[in-house]
């Protein structure tokens, strides 16, 4: 039996690697989405940093109405005021400028006798996409804070009052994260995304063309009149379908990882992505891959055709990709959750990044979990392959 | 050695095959001729293992299929109906991984190989990929993967059915090559001549059942008739009785609907 499930897998093996367009998708997409994943969290980051330090010049109208030590805090924060004549409101709303100050002819009056001294700020939070006009209202804003407390501090230093009156209590944050949990903690939302969708995929296209492709090719039933058995057959193609899947896994991980690591880190003091991360990710996508790979091939044994098939496949990632999806955005905190068929080895990989290092204990469970169910389903696949009704599949 | 024995295959309401009985001895060519869903390939899938009879066996080489099918799938080399090659796949490689199925590797297996693409006259195209290969290419595929192993037994599905005329004459030759090497060859055929001229003995199969079983010549006297086609309408029951069974039981693939009651191969 062992021959002929060697003799099957290595078969599979040839003709898939043959196929150039199938290994292509296999190979560059899972490399494009690993590193578009790995250095989308650090360029984001690097595009608001690069805009807060951009120097911004804002339309105002009634710039002589201003404080000019207001002006000298704006020029601090790389923020120049230029006169604008013509309707500013109307411009801001067409998006055509970010944001405008007005200043009333009453404000430096106002300033100088203690009132409140208003002045408007116009924005358009859609102006200049997601880094435009809501970022420059972040920068005035903070610029008057910084303005108001100086001011603050001068008229309190006038009436000899002192200023630690005015704050009560000093909140000291320390974040206790270590350099290898900072370094992971981006990942903890896209890996598990990341798994679950390679894995969905990746051996997807080669379960169908071993099974449907193959009843729709006319070559099955001269396969199956060979003396190899039902066990044998779908022995050797699964191991195919598995042994192909693991590429993109493997590729789109490290290649993350590798990413991660020559990026800047996306947060202060993280080591960038820990090595656990990567090896994490393979202890439990691997398992994972064999079920769905079972999965795969259940549902492609059923169809009739390739594209039967493939109309199948939707349900079958979506059955994938949420597990992963509800991972990423709640990850589990009990050890039992990784135990659970396909949703187990997110959990586990949610832990480990949290833990910031390897957890063996949830990557056993998680592997039980996803052999467990590879061995339930491997018999009613069988028993599918067996049925007469797959003769008459083409 | 072919013994069929009693074989029944029912789908639902359908007769798919009822009650055939026949033998294939060794050296010589066996034809089974019936008209399209008279219960053909359904017997050929029974004789291969494929599926499981109802009633009835099916002994090759003293194996029964029912109780030891692997032995009997040993015994037999089938080319099946359908065309379908590996596209990515060499000539060559579909021999080496068929013959793996039979226990051959190595030299023995590469020796094998060869032999087949010179018995085949595939030289010329035996390690180019299938991919875009003609219908007579392609046919020459499916009968040396059967043949790879040197099966005693040789089954073949409508073994010249859409090829050209030369395509057609060298599938012949080969069919009595087999012959003249003391093969059991059994095979299905629409075309009367062709059963007129390479067949030893002929079974007519008409809706599940055997007609009638013996030499064209003997068939051919027994109705009174000219010609085997005739023979065969004769025996069929008349042009209309031929249409009967066209149309009863198929489901325009030559198969009776295995939808229902579907039950597992005999594997």
């Amino acid at each position: 039996m062992l021959r002929d499930v060697l003799n099957i897998w290595r078969k599979e093996i040839m003709d898939t690697v043959r196929d150039r367009k199938g290994m292509t998708q296999a190979i560059v997409i899972p490399l494009i989405i690993g590193i578009f994943y790995a250095s989308f969290t650090p360029m984001m980051n690097k595009a608001m940093t690069a805009r807060s330090e951009k120097p911004l010049t804002i339309p105002t109208q009634g710039i002589e109405f201003a404080d000019v030590k207001l002006l000298e805090v704006m020029s601090r924060y790389g923020i120049t005021l230029e006169e604008y004549e013509g309707d500013l409101e109307a411009v801001i709303e067409k998006a055509k400028k970010e944001s405008g100050l007005v200043f009333e002819p009453g404000f430096a009056g106002d300033v100088a006798e203690e009132r409140p001294a208003s002045v408007r700020l116009l924005t358009n939070s859609t102006a200049g996409g997601i880094f435009g006009g809501g970022f420059s209202d972040s920068r005035l804003q903070l610029a008057v804070s910084t303005y108001n407390q100086a001011v603050v501090a001068e008229r309190m230093a006038a009436r000899d009052i002192d200023q630690s009156v005015l704050v009560p209590v000093v909140l000291n944050a320390e974040n206790l994260a270590t350099p290898e949990q900072l370094g992971a903690f981006f990942a903890s939302f896209y890996l598990p995304i990341l798994v679950a969708v390679i894995v969905a995929q990746g051996g997807l296209f080669v379960a169908i063309d071993v099974t449907a492709g193959e009843k729709e090719r006319g070559t099955l039933e001269s396969l199956l009149a060979t003396p190899a058995s039902d066990g044998s057959i779908l022995c050797g193609k699964l191991g195919a379908v598995f042994t192909i899947s693991l590429i993109p896994l493997v590729l789109t991980v490290t290649a993350f990882w590798v990413v991660s690591n020559v990026m800047p880190p996306s947060m202060a003091g993280s080591t960038g992505l820990p090595g656990f991360v990567l090896t994490g990710s393979l202890l439990t996508g691997i398992p994972l891959a064999l079920v769905v790979g079972v999965a795969q091939m259940m549902m492609s044994v059923r169809a009739r055709t390739f594209r039967d098939a493939q109309s199948g496949a939707t349900p079958l990632m979506f059955g994938v990709m949420i597990p992963g999806f509800v991972a990423a955005f709640s990850p589990a905190r009990a050890l039992w959750p990784c135990l659970i068929p396909v949703y187990g080895p997110f959990a586990a990989l949610g832990r480990m990044v949290q833990a910031g290092g390897l957890q063996w204990d949830a990557i056993a469970l998680s592997a039980a979990g996803s052999v467990a169910a590879a061995a339930v389903l491997l018999p009613v696949a069988m028993k599918m392959f067996s049925r007469e009704t797959l003769l008459y599949g083409s | 050695m072919i013994e069929v024995r009693d074989l029944v295959k029912h789908y639902g309401e359908v007769r798919a095959v009822d009650g055939v009985n026949f033998e294939c001895p060794d050296g010589q060519v066996t034809g089974l001729l019936g008209p399209n869903g008279a219960g053909k390939t359904t017997t050929l899938r029974m004789i291969c293992g494929l599926i499981r009879p109802m009633r009835g066996t099916v002994i090759v080489d003293g194996h029964d299929v029912r109780q030891d099918p692997a032995a009997v799938r040993r015994a037999l080399g089938v080319q099946t109906d359908s065309s379908g090659t590996y596209p990515r796949l060499t000539p060559r490689e579909h021999f080496t991984y068929f013959g793996g199925f039979y226990g051959l590797s190595g030299p023995d297996l590469s020796a094998r190989a060869q032999a087949v693409i010179d018995m085949l006259g595939m030289g010329e195209f035996a390690d180019r990929k299938t991919q875009g290969f003609s219908r007579g290419q392609r046919q020459k595929v499916i009968l040396g993967r059967a043949l790879v192993h040197d099966p005693r037994n040789v089954i073949m599905d409508e073994p010249t059915s859409g090829l050209d005329v030369m395509a057609v004459r060298e599938t012949r030759d080969v069919i009595r090559m087999l012959r003249d090497r003391g093969h059991c060859v059994l095979f299905t055929t629409h075309y009367m001549d062709e059963a007129a001229k390479l067949c030893d003995r002929v079974a007519i199969i008409i809706r599940g059942r055997i007609a009638a079983f013996g030499s064209p010549a003997e068939l051919i006297e027994k109705t009174g008739c000219d010609s085997l086609e005739d023979a065969f309408v004769a025996l069929a029951g008349g042009a209309q009785g031929l249409l009967v069974s066209e149309y009863a039981n198929a489901d325009g693939n030559g198969n009776a609907s295995g939808d229902r009651n579907a039950s597992g191969r005999t594997r």
